[in-house]
């Protein structure tokens, strides 16, 4: 369970969000909306102490994140970021494996467990025949599976994903979302998107943030043209049959 | 293991990798110059405070410290040619020269080049099996050469002649010649060249009108001012002549300092040496290029009078060793006979 | 995309390895052949059947010349190699060596300025060095944090403070001419006048270097998947960051105090290393080290033996061979 109790965030000398309060709970997935600049990415750094909180309190599982240490907490969260340019130069094999080190120490070597676990995740993910495949020469349905079983091997309670869509084409967006759909249930999911349509049919939780502050959060419903209108100053129509907005 | 840790242990490490370092050699440093400073107008000192006991001689050298050498060295390697030259002149042979042609004595042309006298090598050093060597105290691989040399217990001369050029030579000339054993022998040929430049210095102690002289020396990328402690600036103050560089400029202790025509101009000296390293002719162009052009230069009595004198090689650039005679006449009559 | 067939996925690991294990076993290969050469070559002939002989004028060269030499030379190769790939690494720059955090340029200019000022204190050459060296590095690393270090503001307060650093040196060269011959002796870097004393002063460096770099290999590998995804793997970014630099300017300065400047090695051994041993640093890491010595040894040798009696610089001769190999290989891999 994350909870933001007016959480100011920084990144740098700058303060990118403030007076955030909101809660995310246990399972399911919660997706986060806003104009560009609004700063999603930055909340969801934050979550994994990649950004500062400079004000107010970011609890996760009842504990302040700024008093984890970095190993605790990557214990419990797994994040995937927008920009995947580090994975490049490595083996699908190999990337599996940095995430098992993630709670080693520095003697410790992978158990048998661990290898089993690894294998398993390929396996379910349909990507073992890819284990020495450097991840650039991968296409782009391949790459989002890795990346996803990668997450998952660090045996996350909360999986950060930062505009995983956005490289994809239609027929692997949807790929991808129907199988982070189908992890919800195991864990908290705090999600990017772009696509407000997407957005609504998948998500259990949205949060829409605005020019550094939060708009409103709550269920799906809460998107209306009236909302669309303030936050994006774009014109929508909502479709109820179909349960999607046109612009 | 905790970071802090870690960089705890590192630090001890840097520690005693310092002190290890600093054990450094058991030998005092030495110093770039001469300790001893010496007023040039009085008569010769003993640099070397040279004893003779037993076939063993004793000498002060340049860092203060009292050294013993064999007599009657028979394998000399000697890593600089102008102190191969004085070697030979106080009637020793040795085995090598260095890579050049000039200060090499006519009786040591023939014999092997050991290398180039920046890097000499330790192994072909050794390999000949000397039980002298002789390095310039001036070239720091040969400062370092002459400590790994003695750790060997070779014995090693190591000779610092940055300054005060014709005293180190008459000095230098005599402990070689008391450690060659031909003391008696050579001693007329030091006389006689020693009584031929008194000659020239008396005659100049006459003179009632001592001249203003500026000392410049060339290199290939710079120029610079001779102070009284150079190799043309000594003899230029032994017979007389007033350098143009007095105590109270700043660096005057040196040996040389930058060029600074503006000081020159001041100064006005009523003639200039000129010192020219690399191709004689070629070097002299540019020098004229650069500086017949500057109203400055061409404004003072020396180059009206056509006193600028360019200095031959033999005498300003290379030791002059046994031509020192020679080499103080020249500047006598620069001095005082061409009016 | 139809998956691979399984043969072929399993014989392309095969191949994988197998050429791994080829070029591991060729470096290790190289570091023997080039440490026989540099003991049996040199500007002269040895005659072996003195060699134990003591007190013979083969058993001194041997011993007190050569082999001095050549275990100091795979140590700095080794250092300095060592040095560079961490470098490299922790600052994604593929052009990072030594030279960048200011390793040469401060133990230059502590050296100039002792040599000027305080001429009496040369003897303790070796370990001005190792001072300015390292704490221009701190220097370096103080000027560019500003709420972390982005590797990218610290390669440029490296250059910045590496040309202060030599430009003051150059001015020294100026107003002290006559210092000019011994300063240059320090900026050519030579293992020329190298005895065995001179191992402890590298020693100690490498192995704590080495040990390091060995326990943290994972730690590296997953910083290079970029500093978000590190920090969310649980690697404290910043400290690991400092860690890397402080123990790469430990090896550097040691490997300048005992030989001076010597620049190449540390810039194109890293390179080589990673075009042909993959992308595990432990790998990486213990392969550089081997190679870098040998490589330095064998260059060493050439620079004694090709026009022997002179000795050329061995910087000029690690730049060239190192240019030459790295050019092929760069038309062969990249």
């Amino acid at each position: 369970m994350i909870i933001l109790k007016d959480t100011a965030i920084r990144v740098g000398k700058k303060t990118i969000l403030s007076g955030l309060n909101c809660t995310i709970h246990d399972k399911g997935l919660t997706t986060i909306l806003g104009p560009n600049g609004s700063g999603k990415s930055t909340l969801i750094k934050a979550i994994s102490k990649i950004n500062t909180i400079s004000q107010g309190e970011l609890l996760i599982n009842g504990k302040d994140v700024r008093s984890y240490s970095v190993k605790e907490l990557a214990e419990i969260v797994a994040y995937l970021p927008q920009n995947t340019k580090g994975f490049k130069q490595t083996t699908v094999g190999e990337l599996l494996t940095c995430a098992k080190y993630q709670n080693k120490g520095l003697f410790d070597q992978l158990t048998q467990k661990d290898l089993r676990d690894i294998e398993e995740l390929l396996t379910q993910f349909n990507i073992s025949h890819l284990k020495n495949r450097y991840i650039s020469s991968l296409s782009g349905g391949e790459k989002q599976r890795v990346y996803l079983s990668f997450a998952l091997c660090q045996n996350p309670q909360i999986l950060l994903l930062d505009e995983p869509t956005t490289y994809l084409d239609i027929a692997y967006q949807k790929e991808l979302l129907d199988m982070v759909w189908s992890l919800k249930k195991d864990m908290a999911i705090v999600m990017v998107l772009h696509d407000i349509n997407q957005a609504i049919h998948y998500s259990d939780h949205i949060i829409v943030l605005k020019e550094g502050t939060l708009f409103k959060e709550g269920l799906p419903s809460i998107i209306t043209e009236d909302l669309l209108q303030q936050v994006y100053h774009i014109e929508a129509k909502y479709l109820q049959d179909e349960n999607i907005f046109v612009f | 293991m905790k970071l802090r840790t870690i960089t705890f242990i590192i630090c001890i490490f840097i520690l005693i990798q310092s002190s290890l370092v600093a054990q450094g050699t058991q030998e005092k440093a030495l110093s770039p110059q001469n300790t001893v400073s010496v007023d040039s107008s009085s008569p010769l000192s003993d640099l070397y405070q040279i004893s003779l006991e037993d076939g063993m001689v004793s000498y002060t050298d340049s860092t203060g410290i009292r050294r013993q050498i064999k007599q009657h060295p028979q394998h000399v390697v000697v890593g600089y040619n102008s102190l191969l030259d004085q070697w030979y002149f106080a009637g020793g042979t040795a085995l090598t020269k260095v890579r050049g042609t000039s200060n090499v004595p006519a009786a040591a042309l023939h014999l092997t080049d050991l290398g180039s006298m920046l890097s000499l090598s330790l192994e072909a050093i050794l390999q000949l099996n000397p039980d002298l060597v002789i390095l310039n105290a001036a070239l720091e691989n040969q400062v370092d050469l002459a400590k790994r040399l003695r750790a060997m217990g070779i014995d090693v001369i190591l000779i610092d002649a940055r300054s005060h050029t014709y005293q180190s030579f008459i000095d230098t000339v005599q402990l070689f010649s008391t450690i060659i054993g031909t003391n008696d022998s050579n001693h007329a040929l030091t006389a006689t060249l020693e009584a031929s430049v008194n000659k020239t210095l008396q005659k100049a102690q006459t003179q009632p009108i001592k001249p203003k002289v500026g000392i410049l020396f060339t290199s290939s990328t710079n120029v610079f001012m001779e102070t009284p402690q150079a190799q043309v600036g000594e003899m230029v103050s032994m017979l007389g002549g007033v350098n143009i560089i007095n105590s109270d400029v700043k660096g005057s202790s040196d040996v040389r300092i930058p060029f600074n025509i503006e000081y020159l101009t001041q100064a006005n000296p009523d003639c200039i040496f000129v010192s020219l390293m690399g191709d004689f002719e070629t070097t002299k162009k540019a020098f004229e290029s650069m500086l017949y052009t500057n109203k400055a230069f061409i404004g003072l009595d020396a180059f009206k009078n056509g006193t600028i004198y360019f200095v031959p090689k033999q005498y300003g650039i290379y030791k002059p060793n046994a031509a020192y005679a020679d080499a103080f006449n020249y500047f006598y009559e620069k001095l005082y006979e061409s009016k | 995309m139809q998956p691979m067939p399984m043969h072929l996925t399993i014989s392309m690991k095969n191949c994988m390895n197998q050429n791994k294990r080829l070029i591991k076993t060729t470096i290790i290969i190289f570091v023997f052949i080039a440490s026989i050469l540099g003991l049996l070559l040199g500007t002269i002939q040895l005659n072996l059947h003195n060699l134990f002989t003591q007190g013979s004028m083969d058993n001194l060269i041997f011993f007190q010349v050569r082999l001095p030499r050549v275990i100091v030379g795979l140590l700095v190769g080794a250092a300095l190699s060592l040095s560079g790939t961490i470098l490299q690494a922790i600052m994604r720059n593929s052009l990072a060596s030594p030279n960048i955090i200011g390793v040469n340029a401060g133990a230059g200019l502590f050296v100039t300025f002792s040599t000027i000022f305080y001429p009496g204190l040369f003897f303790l050459k070796p370990l001005i060095a190792f001072i300015g060296a390292f704490l221009t590095t701190l220097l370096i690393y103080k000027a560019s944090y500003v709420h972390g270090i982005r590797p990218l503001r610290m390669v440029l307060a490296g250059v910045a403070v590496s040309a202060l650093a030599n430009s003051l040196i150059s001015l020294s060269y100026i107003l002290n001419p006559d210092n000019m011959k011994s300063m240059l002796s320090f900026s050519i870097g030579s293992l020329s006048l190298i005895e065995n004393r001179d191992i402890l002063l590298i020693l100690p460096s490498l192995i704590i270097g080495g040990t390091v770099c060995i326990i943290t290999a994972k730690k590296m590998n997953i910083m290079m998947l970029g500093d978000d995804i590190a920090l969310n793997l649980g690697v404290r970014v910043e400290s690991f960051r400092l860690l890397m630099i402080i123990i790469s300017s430990l090896l550097a300065s040691s490997a300048v105090a005992v030989v001076g400047l010597l620049g190449f090695i540390g810039l194109i051994v890293p390179h080589i290393v990673k075009l042909i041993i993959g992308n595990d640093y432990k790998d990486i890491y213990i392969y550089s080290m081997l190679f870098g010595g040998a490589f330095l040894v064998f260059s060493d040798t050439v620079s004694r033996v090709i026009i022997a009696p002179y000795e050329l610089p061995v910087g000029i001769v690690t730049t060239m061979i190192g240019a030459i190999f790295f050019i092929f290989l760069v038309r062969r891999k990249v």
